[in-house]
């Protein structure tokens, strides 16, 4: 078939058409990104990533504030200074003597040799019973107080100063929970 | 705004006329789109043109320094004259269309298309593509030649 180079073109262009799955390809091509889109298990994967990374902030401010709050009171019962009930070096004696307590008072392995007991009393932390046990170091004469408590799963090691008092929290392996406030000595 | 069916086939065909291979102008439509998506767009259809030229001129010119692909480089020396005869008149085989458009160069087949196929006039091609229009005319007026020429062969 004989046509004019413009006719010739036109036929021959114009026949040039995509297929129904190539013209589908190019229509999805053109889709804007969708929030609502989004395939709904990424969308849950997000979700779930949002609530720990919530849960772990709010859970990270509560511990701060927990060993903190414990600092504080700690701190105010040191500065108080209140009398032993018991005066003793023996922790029998002294288990004797604080019988309301829910557990055994005993001899913390992160204290050091030339730490002595010289008596305790009833206390509480945070609403919780717990023993207040007087401490004096052996080669400075320094007074410090020592708090033991049944401690909850929030409660981990930490380091605090409060208003020139250094205390130290810590749990042990048995769940019992330790306060050591000392006074920081005026340099 | 979603371009229509038609308007992609009409797209196609105008990245068809540039590369002469339906792959290829498969591909050039499809990244317009893509490019175009997110964007405002006054003229869509516009835009998406001069999308599929720059990209395709792109592709063409990296290609033409690093791989020779000029076909009808001997082709060319055979047109070199004539340039302003009327070939208006230019008759040809249907079925010789296909091998024909191998023989011309991109420009030529850009230029036949918009205006042959799209009614573009002289003017309106001269902005689409940046020729002056007097060269618009002398490049179309050697695609004819080599078309009469190839229709004589």
């Amino acid at each position: 078939m004989r046509n004019s180079l413009k006719e010739g073109l036109s036929i021959h262009y114009k026949n040039k058409t995509l297929s129904p799955e190539k013209i589908s390809v190019l229509m999805d091509a053109q889709k804007r990104f969708n929030w609502f889109s989004i395939d709904w298990r990424l969308g849950a994967s997000l979700s779930i990533i949002i609530v720990i990374a919530c849960t772990a902030m709010v859970f990270s401010f509560k511990q701060t504030s927990l060993h903190d709050r414990i600092a504080k009171e700690v701190r105010y019962n040191h500065r108080k200074g209140m009398p032993s009930e018991v005066l003793s070096n023996d922790y029998t004696l002294i288990n004797e003597a604080l019988d309301k307590l829910d557990f055994n008072i005993r001899q913390s392995n992160q204290l050091g040799a030339n730490l002595v007991v010289i008596g305790a009393r009833y206390c509480s932390i945070q609403g919780k019973i717990a023993a207040q046990i007087q401490l004096r170091h052996l080669k400075t004469g320094k007074r410090l107080t020592l708090y033991q408590f049944k401690a909850g799963d929030e409660v981990y090691e930490k380091e605090l100063v409060k208003e020139e008092t250094r205390i130290k929290i810590w749990k042990e392996s048995d769940g019992m929970g330790f306060v050591l406030a000392e006074d920081i000595d005026p340099k | 705004m979603k371009v229509d069916e038609e308007t992609i086939n009409k797209l196609y065909q105008y990245a068809t006329a540039l590369t002469n291979h339906n792959e290829r102008a498969f591909d050039l439509v499809h990244d317009a789109l893509i490019n175009a998506r997110n964007k405002i767009i006054i003229n869509k259809t516009a835009y998406l043109k001069r999308s599929i030229r720059n990209n395709y001129y792109d592709q063409y010119n990296y290609e033409k320094k690093h791989v020779s692909t000029d076909h009808n480089k001997d082709y060319n020396k055979d047109c070199s004259g004539d340039l302003f005869n009327d070939f208006e008149d230019v008759f040809i085989n249907q079925e010789l269309i296909f091998d024909l458009l191998k023989f011309l160069s991109v420009e030529e087949r850009e230029l036949l298309f918009l205006v042959y196929v799209e009614d573009y006039s002289y003017e309106e091609c001269s902005k689409i593509t940046g020729l002056k229009i007097g060269t618009v005319m002398s490049k179309l007026n050697r695609a004819k030649e080599k078309a009469r020429r190839f229709n004589e062969k």
